[in-house]
Parts: structure tokens; sequence; C-alpha cells
């Protein structure tokens, strides 16, 4: 009788397209099976008799089959089956992935830069960019190792945080005043000087939050000027001026 | 509770997805395809519209590791604004080369990467290109050797030439030339650039950067000069490799 009920149970499980279920199909099926057997035993059946009965009653494979199809559809054993690899994947990249990209140290820090925002005064000049908006300020002027050092604050709100983790770059901006154009500072590395006189350079305070970055740029010149203009990307999509006076 | 299989499988796409966020985040959010690449770019350095013009992938598989290392080059324009821009991708991660800034230029630009200077501008009724490279040796603020390489251009799209030259390691030391007196056999463009831009020092010495000029001049098919742009590039652009 073992052989025939074996026999029955492969039927059924034919029927389940979804192969990985089969196994455990057939070991339920079997776990009723037993139970009937036992309970027919314990009426006072003789063996042979209470196995016959019990598979009668377990009804016919190929409807059985097809019940057990129906509810173990195989699209969704494969998309669970594909979701526990996925899991077990991405659960061991967590762990081997390098941390160096984005520290938690990163993520508190442009996080709290983000958050201690403060929207630019009313008076800033506004450019509005493809992905965010840009304005800027006149500052401080003061006196700078003989130069004169004039401020330009600087408020960049982005409309996506994709640019975060690389932050804004604004090296390739171009500044000019009234007295003519001026070049970014840099180290001539043959003469092992800086740029002498009239330039620009980044300058504090500096902080890149997810999608709002602040940055101060100061200009050094010659003396106080009145206006200075920064157009970009280097022949000027766009050009902004910012005038010392009317800030004042 | 008890879930069934349904609830399950979404309990473990959600679960992937936090994952995959994590993950990502980690990474840094790297950008996979050259459109999130150069996306990456317009909104790093504040651009639009950024239009691929050249696509240089080379691709590298040391031995004892799993997956290969892909550098991906990237020439794109904004109007007339030109950037040149290398990432490079081992398995999830993709990061911008951090020992080479994004290039980027008025009109043209040219940038050397691995043997080969690209130069890209409005060149669409260019029939040939040629571009003299000039290394210097400059001494205490004296111009003592230069030597030009002129290179011939090979188009390589629309808007973009490619110049060739041959990369090597140099057989001699420092000890053994002075730069100055370097054999004119060692004096390849790559040779130049590295020996005129050396600084020795005790115990060492160290390639200091340094603008190389470059001059790209364009002529239409019957050979008369189209067009003449004095351009540079940085020696550390051509010697490193």
């Amino acid at each position: 009788m073992r052989d025939k009920f074996q026999t029955w149970v492969d039927a059924v499980c034919e029927q389940v397209r979804f192969w990985p279920d089969r196994k455990a199909i057939a070991r339920e099926l079997r776990v009723h099976y037993d139970d009937h057997v036992r309970d027919l035993l314990r009426l006072g059946r003789p063996r042979e008799l209470a196995e016959e009965r019990a598979l009668e009653a377990m009804g016919n494979a190929q409807e059985v089959g097809w019940a057990l199809d129906r509810v173990h559809k195989p699209w969704l054993g494969w998309l669970w089956e594909a979701s526990r690899a996925l899991v077990l994947l991405l659960a061991v990249l967590v762990v081997v992935t390098p941390r160096e990209y984005t520290t938690l140290s990163t993520l508190r820090d442009r996080t709290r830069a983000e958050l201690d925002w403060e929207e630019p005064p009313a008076s800033a000049a506004r450019v509005e960019l493809e992905h965010g908006t840009l304005y800027v300020l006149p500052g401080e002027i003061r006196e700078q190792n003989g130069h004169t050092a004039a401020e330009v604050h600087l408020w960049i709100q982005m409309r996506d945080p994709l640019a975060a983790n690389g932050g804004v770059n604004t090296w390739f901006f171009s500044w000019r005043d009234d007295q003519g154009d001026l070049p970014r500072r840099t180290y001539d590395e043959r003469t092992r000087t800086w740029t002498e006189g009239r330039c620009w350079d980044h300058g504090p305070p500096w902080s890149q939050g997810w999608t709002r970055f602040r940055q101060t740029m100061v200009l050094l010149l010659d003396r106080p000027p009145q206006w200075a203009e920064l157009s970009y990307p280097p022949g000027g999509d766009w050009t902004v001026r910012v005038e010392w006076e009317a800030a004042s | 509770m008890r879930l069934n299989r349904a609830r399950k499988t979404i309990r473990n796409l959600i679960l992937c997805a936090l994952l995959w966020a994590l993950v990502y985040t980690m990474l840094g959010f790297p950008p996979y395809t050259v459109r999130g690449m150069l996306d990456r770019v317009e909104r790093q350095y504040l651009l639009s519209d950024l239009e691929p013009l050249l696509t240089v992938r080379e691709s590298q598989k040391p031995r004892f590791q799993f997956f290969g290392r892909h550098t991906i080059c990237l020439l794109a324009r904004t109007g007339d604004t030109y950037v040149f821009t290398e990432w490079n991708r081992h398995f999830l991660e993709t990061v911008h080369e951090s020992r080479r800034e994004l290039k980027m230029g008025q009109g043209v630009l040219c940038a050397a990467w691995k043997g080969t200077i690209y130069a890209a501008g409005p060149f669409e009724n260019a029939a040939s290109a040629v571009l003299e490279v000039t290394p210097e040796l400059w001494k205490r603020e004296k111009l003592v050797k230069s030597k030009t390489f002129p290179l011939q251009g090979e188009r390589l799209g629309d808007q973009v030439f490619g110049f060739s030259y041959p990369l090597g390691y140099h057989s001699w030391t420092f000890e053994e030339y002075d730069p100055e007196d370097l054999p004119e056999e060692e004096l390849t463009l790559y040779g130049a650039c590295y020996a005129w831009y050396h600084e020795s020092f005790d115990g060492g010495g160290s390639l200091r950067h340094g603008e190389v000029p470059c001059v790209l001049t364009l002529y239409d098919a019957a050979g008369a000069e189209l067009a003449r742009y004095d351009l540079s590039l940085d020696n550390y652009e051509i010697t490193w490799w």
C-alpha cells in the first residue's frame, strides 16, 4: 500500500508546475495520509483496510494536483525564490561594500548642512540653472596681505541630490570686475609661487548638504570694487553681477 | 503572524529596495551609464544638456580579481563648452578618476589620455588636423630648450580628432643624464614631458605640473588652413598612463 500511496503522490505532484514545492507537498500529503491511517487503526480497522480507506479519502490524484497547482503559482513561486536570493545577495553586498565613499560622518555632515541652510537674503542676485538655482550676494571688503579682498557669498540649491557626493564644483567660474578679468588663483610649480595680484579664490564658509551648498569666493583686487561679474561656463552662458555700493 | 507567499515576496522586495539603497549610498551614488555619468557632471559642474561626443573604454582584468576594472573617458559638449572626464568602474563602484580633474574648455578643448591627445571643437568642415605639441625645459625662469612634436590627426567623430603618440618607459636615469643633455633618440614627446618637468632633489625627485603649449591647425580637403588654435595640456596628461 505504501507504493500505491507513493504512486498517488507522484501523480499529484506531476500536476504542480512549480517543482521546488513538490517535496514539501509530498511531505504534507503523507502527514495527512498517515494521520488518517492512524485514526482508522485506532478504530480497530486492519492495517491493509485502513490504508486503502485513507488513500480513497485523499481523493482523485489529478484533481488534487490541479487544485494544488492553482495555489502554488509558478510565477509567484519563482518571484519568491528570486526575492530570497536577492535579499541574501544584497545582505552580503552590505557587508563587503567599501565604506570609504559615503561614511556615517559624511551622511551626518551633509544632513546637518542641509538642515542648517538659511535662505539667501532677498537682495541676492539669482540665476536659474538647468538643475538648480544660484544666489550671489556681495560680502565684506577687507585688507588682506596688501590686497583688497572682496567676498562674494554663493548659495546653490539643486533640485535633486544626484550631485551630493561629488559636491558642487565652482573651479571653472570666471570673474571680472570694473578693472577687467580675474584669473583663478593657482600655484605655479615652476616658479613655486601663487598667483599674485588680481585673481579670485575660494574662501570660507563652505558647507555641502544634499541639495544645498554654500560657498564664499574671495576676489583679490588692488582696490575696493564697485561691481563684479560672474559668468559661466567659461565663455558665459549666463552672467550675474554683484554691486557693492548697492549692497551697502 | 504567519505570512503567505505573496506577502513574503512583497516583504522581501521591500527589504531588497532598502538594502540596495543602503549599498548605493555606501558606494556614493555611482552612475552606471554614460548618460548617468554626464548627468552627474552636469549637476556637479552646474552645466546643462551635455551631449556625448566620444566615449573611450578600456578594460583590464587584474590577476586574482574576480571583476574587471573599466575606465570610461567621455568627451562631451554643451553649447560651445567642451568637457573631458574620466570614470573608473569596478563591479558596483563607479568613481570619477580622482587623479584627473575634469577638463573644461571654451570653443576648443584638448586632453590627453593613454597615448592619444583628443581635440574637440567645431571641426565639421575640417578634412585633416595637425597638432604641434611643444614641451619646454625651463631653468631659473629661463627657457632652455623646447622641441615641437607635430602629430597627424585622425578623425574620431564629427567634432573630434585624435592624435596618437608613443608611450613608453624611458631607459635612462637622471644619474646618467641631465635632462638638458638627453640624447635625441630619448626625446620623444613622452620622454621630453617626463624629463623636462622632472625636479631632482636629495634622495629623489618628482614630476611637477607644467603647461605644455599645443597648436592645433585644421585644414580643408585642398590642404588650405582653416583655423588655428592655441591650446595647452598638462604634462601629467601626456606622461600618466
